[in-house]
């Protein structure tokens, strides 16, 4: 992905040795990727509450581990990376509930359409939730979804393109319906 | 063999993010059904994304506290892990001590054996051991009743 990332204080970061960082730097790196994160989360889990558990999980963890120099494409894949795995640890113990309403009155999207999207996430395993996602509204290409959920590029690609034909499908026969 | 990709599939997810889409890229659309596709899923998925947008991430200075907090407590445990090493290597010692102990008194003529040495009266030899049982003993008590106490999250000043 040529896409830049600007994350003010990251980029110096990665040129020198990955030691504590400080908290203006954290703040600026918070500031930058928290949003996109938060939104993935809560378009894989559907449930709000989990969402900001795992966003503090993720990011506490970050710190903790202090990987060694990143550059902000792969900082923005770690924190992902870690998302993606805190949330299959929460699966693994059962904490399996089905996606469910997050969204807010008042937006801008007709209700059609958002009762489109609702069933068809509903519809959605997590797995393929996951993978769309990153696909589709992070834009990443197949390694960096690979890097960002510890799959396979090859196995991404496949998985993918199920998944997306299962949500053309859902999408296709929801329109039909209405 | 049905095709499972479409080289145009990033140009079409990047020009619905950014909401540009070119008159050749809408006709690419329009004759590749995987492109169509992925315009579907990926409108269907930027809608969620955009139902989302109220939604705003706890503040970063919480994050940061509770990150704080977990080195913290991770640090402790490095630096407890000595102790807990030598907790055990005393409870281990103390347990030896003991059975040694009840073996060699146990056994007829022991003491006799001892006296008969003629180095110290009975009596010192018995006060010495019992000494290093009872110091043995309060300290392993010490250990683990610290060991405890951090275990239960209490800070060590």
């Amino acid at each position: 992905m040529d896409e830049s990332f600007p994350i003010a204080g990251v980029v110096p970061l990665a040129e020198r040795q990955a030691t504590a960082m400080e908290e203006q730097e954290f703040r600026a790196l918070y500031d930058a990727t928290a949003r996109p994160i938060l939104a993935y989360l809560l378009g894989v889990t559907g449930r709000k509450d989990v969402a900001e558990d795992v966003l503090q999980e993720t990011y506490c963890r970050f710190l903790v581990r202090q990987p060694r120099s990143m550059d902000a494409n792969e900082t923005r894949r770690y924190l992902f990376r870690i998302a993606t795995n805190l949330l299959r640890d929460r699966w693994r113990k059962g904490d399996d509930v089905p996606w469910q309403e997050v969204a807010e009155e008042g937006l801008s999207v007709d209700v059609d359409t958002q009762m489109d999207v609702r069933a068809a996430m509903r519809a959605l395993k997590p797995r393929e939730r996951e993978l769309l996602w990153l696909a589709y509204v992070e834009g990443m290409n197949h390694t960096e979804i690979a890097a960002a959920t510890g799959l396979r590029a090859l196995s991404v690609r496949m998985l993918l393109f199920r998944a997306r034909r299962k949500a053309a499908g859902l999408l296709l026969a929801e329109r039909s319906a209405i | 063999m049905n095709r499972i990709l479409c080289e145009r599939e990033s140009d079409v997810v990047e020009a619905l993010r950014r909401d540009s889409f070119s008159d050749e890229l809408r006709g690419h659309v329009r004759s590749c059904s995987i492109c169509a596709e992925t315009q579907a899923v990926a409108q269907m998925l930027q809608t969620a994304s955009r139902l989302q947008v109220e939604h705003e991430p706890s503040a970063a200075g919480l994050v940061w506290r509770r990150a704080q907090a977990r080195k913290k407590e991770i640090a402790l445990k490095h630096a407890t892990r000595p102790l807990i090493v030598m907790r055990a290597m005393s409870v281990v010692y103390v347990v030896f001590s003991a059975a040694w102990l009840l073996h060699y008194f146990w056994r007829p003529g022991s003491i006799g054996r001892i006296s008969g040495w003629n180095v110290l009266p009975i009596e010192t030899v018995f006060a010495d051991v019992a000494i290093a049982v009872l110091a043995m003993a309060i300290g392993a008590w010490y250990l683990l009743r610290d060991g405890g106490r951090l275990g239960e999250g209490i800070p060590l000043t």
